[in-house]
């Protein structure tokens, strides 16, 4: 391989996507260019070492900045979120006390076939998360508006 | 006056010099620490924008050959006073430690 693939560029756009709109609509575009010259240079440096060091360091730093980001531009969204989660947890614990449902009652095959149900919904709510992430990602990719060239 | 953070100090220092891009300050911050900070793009940017917010940096046209995508930086009077305070501020506690006779050892390298 002679260069770093680019698809670490899409994958670094769909990181920025952990960020705020409000932030990402302002810096989105410039930070993926940083991670693509970025990547080339220590590409150049050090190969693939050098690269991977990078790639850390960055995902590091995506993971702390995000949620930084997140508490300073978007505390009316955490606070919603919370409330809505906070709302869908107590409905199902209220929806569990009102018809109790005890495991350890069932058969064992039963019980396989709950354990299974449940681990088949994990996996089809995944994978919809996905599927609705990548349709966000190709529709609404944060372009620098010309207001925003202008500040 | 409360002390600069690092990732701000840092910033407005690559600044000092002239207007620089998102990855030359970047480039610029790891070159005057001997590469011991490294600034990921979350951190340039999100600092940035708290000194845009602040009236301390502010975006600008880049020169004519400037790439495109690249929005370029300068530091305001403002940015340029608290840089110079923060200065004088680390001044002042590098002259009491070397009063104090604390001398960092020589480097190793």
């Amino acid at each position: 391989m002679t260069a770093p693939p680019i698809v670490a560029t899409h994958l670094y756009r769909a990181l920025v996507y952990l960020y705020p709109p409000a932030f990402r609509r302002q810096f989105a575009s410039e930070m993926a260019s940083d991670f693509h010259d970025a990547t080339c240079d220590a590409w150049h440096d050090g190969g693939w070492p050098a690269v991977m060091r990078l790639w850390t360091h960055i995902a590091s730093d995506v993971m702390r900045t995000a949620a930084t980001q997140w508490l300073r531009n978007g505390p009316s969204m955490v606070l919603a979120l919370s409330v809505a989660a906070a709302a869908a947890c107590t409905f199902a614990i209220m929806q569990i006390a009102r018809q109790p449902v005890l495991f350890t009652s069932l058969s064992p095959v039963d019980q396989d076939t709950v354990v299974l149900l449940f681990l088949a919904t994990l996996v089809i709510l995944l994978a919809v998360i996905v599927i609705l992430f990548t349709v966000c990602f190709w529709l609404l990719v944060p372009r620098r508006s010309s207001r925003a060239r202008r500040v | 006056m409360t002390p600069l953070t690092p990732a701000v100090f840092h910033i407005l220092l690559a600044l000092a010099g002239g207007k620089r891009h998102g990855y030359a300050i970047s480039k610029e911050v790891l070159r005057q620490t001997d590469g011991r900070m490294r600034m990921g793009p979350g951190t340039l940017y999100g600092t940035l924008q708290r000194l845009l917010d602040q009236g301390w940096v502010e975006a600008v046209d880049g020169p004519e050959s400037a790439d495109e995508r690249r929005r370029y930086y300068r530091l305001k009077a403002l940015g340029r006073r608290a840089l110079e305070a923060e200065v004088e501020r680390m001044d002042a506690l590098v002259r009491t430690a070397r009063a104090e006779r604390v001398v960092p050892r020589p480097s190793r390298t």
